[in-house]
C-alpha cells in the first residue's frame, strides 16, 4: 500500500507541471496585460513601461516562468499585482470559504443523490424510479448560474427563508452557516446530485442481479436488509471513484456560483484576477486547485481497500 | 434576593448581557452594495471610484466639492490667488483631529502634496508646482510655473487626501496607515467580503450647510460596511430583501419592477456615464480618410442607439463637459441620422470596401449595446464592419495597439474639463489625433481663469473635434440607485456619500 501510494505520489508530478505550465501560458494569451489594467486608462506609455519592468513582464517568456516556477519550488507563489499581498495568503484567506461552499455542495450531492438512486433503484421501472429519473434530467439540463438566480428569487427574496448572499463561517455560527451558504451549495450540487444518483442507481441494478445477492436473498433475508447492507457498498464503488472528478466539477461550478452569491471564495478571487490580468493570482490559484484535485483523487484510489477487499496494491 | 452566590452571579451577568445587547442593538450599520472592490485603498494610488467612494468618507483634501463642484473649503478654510495667478496662499483649518488622535498642521497637508507630487497616480495634474511650503503651522503656500485653471478641482478630488505626515513615506497604505480627518474612520478590509468603517466620535463639523462633500457633515450611523456585488442581480435582490440598505447599480429592469415597491426607493444617478466612440485618425487606417469619418458621423442615428444601450434613461445631446462646461457647440455635427449624406461621404472617399474594425467590451453592457447599434447603422449607409469584442482589459490593450478604426469607450463624470487633455493632445491620445487648432485651444483652456472666456474656449474645442470627426459623443446615460424606505439623507452624486444619512429605528 505504502509503494503504491508513493508511486501514484510521483506520477503526479509531470500533471502538476503541466498544470504550471498551461497556467502561465493560458493567461498570457489574452491581450492586455497587468500594466495596462493596474493604470489609469490615462496611463502614458512610458509609466507602463516602468510597471512592466518593476512587475518583471519585459523579461522573455521562458526567464519568467523559470523565475516563477522556481519560486513556486520553494513554497513561493509570488504575490498578487492587485491585491497587494502575497498569492498564498490571499489563497488562504479564501480556502475556508470555499472548502465550506463544496463541502456542502458535495454533501447534497452524495446525500440526495445517493438517496435518490437506491429508492429508484429498488423501485426499479415502477413511478418513484420514473419520477427520479425525470428529476434527474431537469437537474442535468439545468444552467447553474440560472438555478442559482431562481432559487434566490424564490427562496431568498420571496420567501426571505435564506439570505441573498454572503459567506458566514460554520464554525462561528453552525445556524447561520448552514443558512447563507444553503441556497449557494445546493445551486451548485444539484448537477452532481443528479449525476450520482444515475450512477447509484445503475450500479445498484447491476450489483442487485449478482450471485452474492441471490444467495443473500436465498439465506432468507429481507429485501432492505440485502440491498442496503450487502448491495449498496459494492455499488457505491463507481460513486466513490467519481467523487474526485466531482469535487474538481464542483470547485469549477464554484466560479459562477460564488459571483451569483457575492460569495467570497476562490472562484470570485480568480474571476478577478484573470479580469485584472493578475499573472501571479491566476497562475497561482490554478495551481493549487490542480493541487487539490490531483490529492483528492489519489486519496479516492487508496480508499478503494476501505470498500472492496479483493483490491492489493502489490 | 439569593443568598447563593452562584446565582447573583448568574444574574449579574444577565443583566449585564441584556444592557450590553440593548446597547449592540441600538447601534446602526448601514451597508451599502456597490460595483466592485477597491483595488487598492491607498488614494494617491488609485484612479478608480471604488477606491474614491470610501476615501471620501475617509479622508478630507485640501479643498472640497461643493454640490455643483464648485471649490468649497475643507481642510483649507479660505485662500488667496495672486494677481498673476501664479502664487496661492491656503488657510489650514484649526482643530482638526486624525483618527489616530494627532492633531492636523500645515506640515502634513505639505507631506501630503509631496507624495502626490512625487507617486501619486494623478501627479501629473500637479506638474505646474514649482514651489510648496509652510511658511507657518496653518498656512500653505504654493508656486506655480503658469496659471493653472484647474488647480482647485485638481485638489477637490476626493483621491488628493491629506495624511499625517508619519505615514507618507509608506510605498502603500493598508490598515493602520489609513488615516484621515473624515466623519467616518477606517476599521479592515476583507477583499471581496467589504470595507468596513465606523464613526470617527472626534470629528468636528465644519460651518456650512451640507454641499457636495463639504459642509456640515454628520455621522449619523455607527458602521458603514461597503460591500462588492458584482452580480447585478444579487445587487437588486439584496435592495429588495433590505440586506443593503443603498445599493448603487440598480439594473434597468429591476429598477423598473421597483419603482412600485413601498419599501424601496428608486433615484436616478443623472449623467453617470457618456459613451464615446474614439476614431482612429491614423493615415494608415480607413478613418484616416476625413470623408470616412464624416461619412460614419451622417450614418449614426444616437436617439436609436440611446434608446437600445440605455433604454432612455438618460438624454441625448453632444455636449462633452457637464455644469458649467455643457455646451451645444458643434451640435450642427452630431446626430445626424442622414443615409444619403453618409452615402455622399463614402463615395467622395472612393471607400472601397475595407472592413471598419469596431472593438467593444462585455464589461460595459451600455458599450456593448451600442456597439451593434453602430454596425447595424454603418452597414446600412454601405460600410463593411467587423466587430471585434474583447472583456475591457482586454480592449484596453487593443487600442493601444493603434489596429482599430472604431473603439467604444466612456468618460464617467469628470469635474473638469482638462481631463479631455489625455485624449485630444498629440502626444498621448489614444486615437492619434493630433490638431494644432486643438492643442493651442487646450493650452489656453488650462491658462484661463476667467469662466466666462474658459468656458468659450471649450466650446470653441468642442465644435473643432466635432468638425474633424476626432471622435463622437453617443450620449449621456443615467444610472439606477437604491435606497431602502427607512434610508434618508441619501442624494446620488458621482460619489457614494455615507455621512448625513440615517436609518430610522
Amino acid at each position: 500500500m505504502f509503494t503504491y501510494a508513493l508511486q501514484r505520489l510521483v506520477t503526479t508530478i509531470p500533471t502538476v507541471l503541466i498544470a504550471a505550465v498551461l497556467a502561465f501560458v493560458l493567461i498570457r494569451l489574452a491581450p492586455g496585460d497587468p500594466a495596462a489594467a493596474f493604470l489609469s486608462p490615462e496611463a502614458t506609455q512610458d509609466e507602463i513601461i516602468v510597471v512592466q519592468q518593476r512587475l518583471g513582464l519585459d523579461q522573455p517568456l521562458p526567464v519568467q516562468f523559470v523565475y516563477w516556477f522556481g519560486n513556486v519550488l520553494r513554497g513561493d507563489l509570488g504575490r498578487s499585482f492587485f491585491l497587494g499581498r502575497d498569492v498564498l495568503t490571499a489563497i488562504g484567506e479564501r480556502i475556508p470559504a470555499t472548502l465550506q461552499l463544496t463541502g456542502l455542495a458535495l454533501l447534497f450531492a452524495l446525500v440526495v443523490g445517493v438517496s435518490a438512486g437506491i429508492i429508484a433503484a429498488i423501485n426499479h421501472n415502477r413511478l418513484l424510479d420514473r419520477i427520479v429519473m425525470v428529476f434527474s434530467l431537469f437537474g442535468v439540463s439545468l444552467p447553474v448560474f440560472w438555478l442559482g438566480l431562481m432559487l434566490m428569487w424564490v427562496f431568498a427574496v420571496n420567501l426571505r427563508w435564506f439570505p441573498t448572499g454572503g459567506y458566514v463561517p460554520l464554525f462561528g455560527d453552525l445556524l447561520g452557516g448552514l443558512k447563507a451558504t444553503a441556497l449557494p451549495a445546493i445551486s451548485l450540487g444539484t448537477l452532481h446530485a443528479t449525476l450520482t444518483a444515475r450512477i447509484t442507481r445503475s450500479s445498484m441494478l447491476e450489483v442487485m442481479r449478482k450471485d452474492f445477492a441471490r444467495t443473500a436473498r436465498s439465506k432468507g433475508l429481507s429485501e432492505r436488509k440485502v440491498n442496503l447492507k450487502h448491495v449498496l457498498r459494492n455499488a457505491l464503488i463507481p460513486v466513490v471513484t467519481v467523487l474526485g472528478v466531482t469535487l474538481g466539477a464542483l470547485l469549477s461550478g464554484a466560479v459562477i456560483i460564488e459571483t451569483v452569491f457575492t460569495y467570497p471564495g476562490i472562484g470570485r478571487l480568480v474571476v478577478r484576477a484573470v479580469q485584472q490580468r493578475d499573472y501571479n493570482l491566476v497562475q497561482g490559484v490554478l495551481l493549487v486547485v490542480t493541487g487539490i484535485y490531483v490529492f483528492v483523487n489519489l486519496l479516492v484510489d487508496l480508499s478503494y481497500g476501505l470498500f472492496d477487499p479483493r483490491i492489493r496494491y502489490d | 434576593m439569593t443568598r447563593s452566590p452562584i446565582a447573583r452571579g448568574l444574574l449579574a451577568v444577565l443583566l449585564g448581557t441584556l444592557v450590553l445587547g440593548a446597547g449592540l442593538a441600538s447601534a446602526q450599520t448601514l451597508r451599502i452594495g456597490y460595483l466592485a472592490g477597491p483595488p487598492t485603498l491607498d488614494p494617491h494610488l488609485s484612479t478608480t471610484r471604488a477606491t474614491a467612494d470610501i476615501a471620501i468618507n475617509v479622508f478630507e483634501t485640501l479643498v472640497g466639492y461643493g454640490e455643483d463642484f464648485s471649490p468649497q473649503p475643507q481642510i483649507a478654510t479660505s485662500w488667496e490667488v495672486s494677481p498673476d495667478g501664479l502664487v496661492y496662499t491656503f488657510d489650514i483649518r484649526q482643530g482638526v483631529t486624525f483618527h489616530d488622535g494627532s492633531t492636523l498642521t500645515s506640515e502634513d497637508v505639505l507631506a501630503s502634496i509631496e507624495r502626490i507630487r512625487e507617486v501619486g497616480a494623478y501627479r501629473a495634474r500637479l506638474a505646474d508646482v514649482t514651489e510648496l511650503t509652510a511658511p507657518d503651522e496653518y498656512t500653505i503656500q504654493l508656486t506655480l510655473s503658469q496659471p493653472n485653471a484647474s488647480l482647485f478641482s485638481a485638489f477637490a478630488d476626493p483621491l488628493m487626501a491629506i495624511l499625517p505626515a508619519e505615514v507618507v513615506d509608506s510605498p502603500e497604505l493598508t490598515g493602520e496607515q489609513l488615516i484621515g480627518t473624515g466623519p467616518f474612520r477606517f476599521v479592515e478590509w476583507l477583499p471581496d467580503q467589504h470595507v468596513r468603517l465606523a464613526k470617527f466620535d472626534e470629528y468636528v463639523q465644519h460651518e456650512g450647510e451640507a454641499s457636495g462633500n463639504t459642509g456640515a457633515r454628520v455621522a449619523y450611523v455607527d458602521e458603514v460596511l461597503f460591500i462588492p456585488v458584482p452580480e447585478e442581480g444579487a445587487r437588486a435582490a439584496g435592495l429588495q430583501t433590505g440586506e443593503y440598505h443603498i445599493v448603487d447599480g440598480v439594473p434597468y429592469g429591476a429598477g423598473r419592477r421597483l419603482m412600485g415597491s413601498d419599501e424601496v426607493e428608486i433615484l436616478q444617478f443623472e449623467q453617470y456615464m457618456k459613451p464615446f466612440i474614439y476614431i482612429n485618425q491614423q493615415e494608415t487606417r480607413p478613418t484616416g480618410d476625413i470623408n470616412i469619418r464624416r461619412a460614419i458621423q451622417a450614418a449614426l442615428d444616437h436617439d436609436e442607439i440611446f434608446a437600445v444601450a440605455a433604454e432612455g434613461y438618460g438624454t441625448v445631446d453632444p455636449s462633452i463637459g457637464f455644469g458649467v462646461w455643457t455646451t451645444d457647440a458643434g451640435s450642427e455635427y452630431f446626430n445626424l441620422d442622414d443615409q444619403e449624406l453618409a452615402r455622399e461621404y463614402l463615395a467622395a472617399a472612393n471607400y472601397d470596401g475595407t472592413p471598419i474594425v469596431l472593438v467593444t467590451n462585455t464589461d460595459y453592457d451600455v458599450m456593448y449595446r451600442s456597439a451593434l447599434m453602430i454596425e447595424r447603422q454603418l452597414k446600412e449607409v454601405g460600410f463593411e464592419v467587423e466587430v471585434q469584442v474583447y472583456d475591457w482589459a482586454g480592449s484596453r490593450a487593443v487600442r493601444d495597439t493603434f489596429e482599430y478604426d472604431l473603439f467604444i469607450s466612456g468618460h464617467l463624470l469628470q469635474v473638469d474639463p482638462t481631463v479631455i487633455e489625455f485624449h485630444l493632445k498629440g502626444e498621448t491620445s489614444p486615437f492619434a489625433y493630433d490638431d494644432p487648432v486643438a492643442s493651442d485651444l487646450l493650452d489656453q483652456g488650462r491658462r484661463e481663469t476667467d469662466l466666462a472666456k474658459r468656458q468659450e474656449i471649450y466650446a470653441e474645442l468642442q465644435r473643432r473635434v466635432y468638425e474633424q470627426v476626432a471622435w463622437i459623443k453617443l450620449f449621456d446615460q443615467n444610472t439606477f440607485q437604491g435606497t431602502r424606505a427607512d434610508v434618508s439623507g441619501y442624494k446620488p452624486w458621482p460619489y457614494i456619500r455615507a455621512w448625513n444619512v440615517q436609518i430610522a429605528d
